[in-house]
């Protein structure tokens, strides 16, 4: 794998990186990604009010499920 | 073809006798970017568009315009 300026030297890689396609996916998918955030955000504060959970759990459960639904977002909107 | 952004990439791509990939080298994108602008899917920004306009040797309007009818 390679990161950083191992990118620059790959031409081929560096192009698909920086494709105008690409990146306005990626920018739909850190969309996707921050909604996907805020509302389970505003579901755990609702939940919360009702269910006694840890704040420590609530926290990793909100944060998997933005960064994850960023992660498939990208996969879905670079699909073949 | 619906109301919308319209091009003729393909068509000049065929006058030109050049593939999606071949094109997509030349401009500097994937072959995924000429593909999606192709089929409508993808609105190219200002500079791409006047890149593939150069590319093929023609006006901008002349390879993509604005259509009204639905």
């Amino acid at each position: 794998m390679r990161l950083g300026k191992e990118i620059h030297k790959d031409h081929q890689a560096w192009k698909a990186l920086n494709d105008e396609f690409f990146l306005h996916n990626r920018d739909k998918a850190y969309a996707a990604g921050f909604w996907a955030l805020m509302m389970s955000t505003a579901f755990f504060t609702v939940l919360t009010i009702y269910v006694d959970m840890p704040a420590l759990l609530v926290s990793k459960i909100i944060l998997y499920v933005g960064v994850l639904s960023a992660l498939v977002a990208t996969l879905y909107y670079n699909r073949d | 073809m619906e109301g919308g952004l319209q091009n003729k990439i393909k068509v000049q791509r065929a006058i030109k006798n050049i593939t999606q990939e071949e094109l997509a080298t030349q401009i500097g994108v994937t072959r995924k970017t000429i593909n999606t602008i192709e089929n409508g899917k993808f609105i190219p920004s200002v500079v791409l568009a006047l890149r593939l306009a150069k590319f093929f040797g023609i006006a901008v309007e002349e390879l993509l315009h604005w259509s009204d009818e639905r």
